[in-house]
């Protein structure tokens, strides 16, 4: 690889980071926090790559070599940068959804049994709720702030025979990427409608009381029962 | 062909074959693949540009004499030092082998840059404090993880001081820079460790989401949940899953159904050992040096993780 085409390359790679801050699309694949990091990356490999193309193009224009004038061991390991970039600009693969939840053991807090803070105001009568706040208070809120409450959730339809005549409705929890993403699942054993998989739905309803259970063995299945379900658009950010 | 005129090459192949190529992704496997492999790339990126920043600066800035007047001369005794300068570099092993690898160049030991190199992504601050977040109630946690990562990178470290003998310096990534400026020096060490890193890196990615999607996390579902085998069976997850140490914490919690000590072992070897990782070494140190280097460094985290979470968890 000439000097002059890896500074284009790290242009162009910079660039399609670029558009995925600039779109948003960049949150199907990393946590949001990563905004600033991947803006400042993007910056840095466009002024490098074109401070390279520039400085290189001259010197040859000069009709001088590159620095040192040695071409071997020039990294055409490199090129595999465009693998990306080809998938991103032709696939441009969407967040993780059915497949992967239904592959993957549905997320089990690890905590302990605790009295939890109030819950927020309830708007439209209904409080709104991350899925894995739900799990968490269903299954370990000493106060049993769940109970008898109106609650609003938003997550994509996942079928499985858990769940015969229902789904679970699902969302996946991210810590840095799509490659450590845990889904958090909700049973939804008698939906008023019943949409596809990776369909998102906003659901209002309420928690299924769970039975008693071994808090060192296997968890229960959070169920809710539903009163209105909603078919939605994917949420601006797709992950928890 | 020009530079210029391949990269239009490759751009227009693109924009023809977008169709066909998207419709290749209509299976939902294939698609989860894609996303997981982007998400890798993606989340390396700002990591890995920060690791070059390093390497650059080394390069051009920083004078062996410098780097061997700040290390004891002793070998066995600049392996601690280095791997406790880990704690400085905030961020993820994509970062540090580029580091490491320039500063082999500079002359520190090699012995000494691998301790770096396996300490820095695992007990710097970012990454403890993830530890701590994910582990509600549970400091112990990343107390284990602190020492027993620490322990291992020394461990290794001071292995290689015999091992590592008379080896060749293992990069083949030498620039005879002449006198060039020092900011060409950083412009061409940043671009070269760049695209010799990312290059790697996006190997490693292709291959931990083949895995991960091909393997699926429910494959843990039939071993036990303490003892050794399961101590081994998370160190392997560790490897394949190959994901990023300030995130790792957060899988280990959710994998309840294991010990600690198995979860620690998931901890420690995941920053030091993991597919792409193994990527990356092979290209900033070379083939010779990472077959056995990365064994060496599986089988001393593994009982290291088994010891320290047998005392401390």
């Amino acid at each position: 690889m000439s000097r002059r085409a890896e500074g284009l390359l790290l242009v162009l790679v910079g660039l399609v980071a670029f558009r995925l801050v600039l779109t948003g699309t960049y949150d199907q694949y990393v946590r949001a926090g990563m905004r600033l990091p991947l803006l400042a990356a993007s910056a840095f490999l466009v002024v490098l790559g074109a401070w390279t193309t520039v400085t290189e193009a001259l010197r040859e224009d000069r009709g001088e070599a590159s620095d040192g004038g040695h071409h071997h061991g020039r990294p055409l390991v490199g090129w595999f940068l465009l693998l990306p970039l080809a998938v991103l600009v032709t696939v441009a693969p969407a967040a993780l959804g059915a497949d992967a939840a239904t592959r993957q053991r549905a997320y089990q807090p690890a905590i302990e049994r605790v009295r939890y803070g109030p819950l927020p105001e309830a708007r439209a009568g209904a409080v709104d709720l991350r899925l894995a706040e739900f799990v968490d208070r269903a299954l370990w809120d000493a106060g049993n702030s769940l109970d008898g409450t109106t609650v609003r959730l938003t997550g994509f339809v996942v079928h499985d025979e858990a769940v015969p005549d229902g789904f679970l409705l699902t969302r996946f929890q991210i810590a840095c990427c799509a490659a450590d993403a845990v889904p958090v699942k909700v049973a939804v054993p008698d939906p008023p409608s019943d949409p596809a998989d990776d369909q998102w739905v906003q659901i209002v309803g309420r928690l299924v009381p769970l039975p008693a259970f071994d808090e060192q063995g296997d968890l229960p299945m959070v169920a809710v029962e539903v009163d209105e379900l909603v078919v939605t658009a994917e949420p601006e950010s797709p992950y928890e | 062909m020009g530079a210029g005129e391949l990269a239009v090459v490759a751009l227009l192949l693109l924009a023809l074959l977008q169709r066909p190529l998207a419709g290749l992704f209509d299976h939902p496997r294939l698609q989860t693949w894609a996303t997981v492999f982007v998400s890798i790339t993606v989340q390396a990126l700002p990591f890995l540009v920060l690791g070059v920043l390093v390497s650059g600066a080394i390069a051009a800035w920083v004078s062996p004499a410098v780097l061997t007047r700040l290390l004891p001369e002793r070998q066995a005794v600049a392996v601690p030092v280095a791997g406790l300068a880990g704690v400085a570099l905030p961020g993820c092993e994509c970062g540090s082998v580029p580091v490491a690898g320039r500063l082999v160049e500079r002359g520190v030991p090699t012995a000494a840059a691998v301790t770096f190199l396996l300490a820095a992504p695992a007990i710097n601050p970012v990454v403890l404090v993830a530890t701590l977040v994910a582990f509600p109630g549970r400091p112990e946690m990343a107390a284990a993880r602190f020492v027993a990562s620490l322990l291992t990178a020394v461990i290794v470290g001071w292995a290689w001081i015999r091992v590592g003998r008379g080896d060749a310096v293992p990069t083949p990534t030498r620039h005879e820079h002449g006198d060039a400026g020092s900011f060409t020096v950083f412009r061409t060490t940043a671009v070269h460790d760049l695209l010799h890193a990312g290059g790697y890196l996006v190997l490693g990615a292709a291959t931990a989401a083949t895995l991960q999607v091909l393997v699926g996390r429910d494959v843990l579902d039939g071993i036990a949940g303490s003892g050794f085998g399961a101590v081994l069976a998370l160190g392997l997850l560790a490897v394949v899953l190959s994901i990023c140490s300030e995130a790792d914490a957060f899988v280990a919690a959710g994998l309840q159904q294991f010990s600690l000590t198995s979860r620690l072992a998931f901890l420690v070897v995941g920053p030091m050992v993991d597919l792409k990782l193994i990527a990356l070494q092979v290209a900033f140190f070379g083939r010779r040096f990472t077959v056995r280097f990365a064994p060496l460094t599986f089988a001393v985290a593994i009982l290291v993780a088994t010891a320290v979470g047998t005392v401390l968890l």
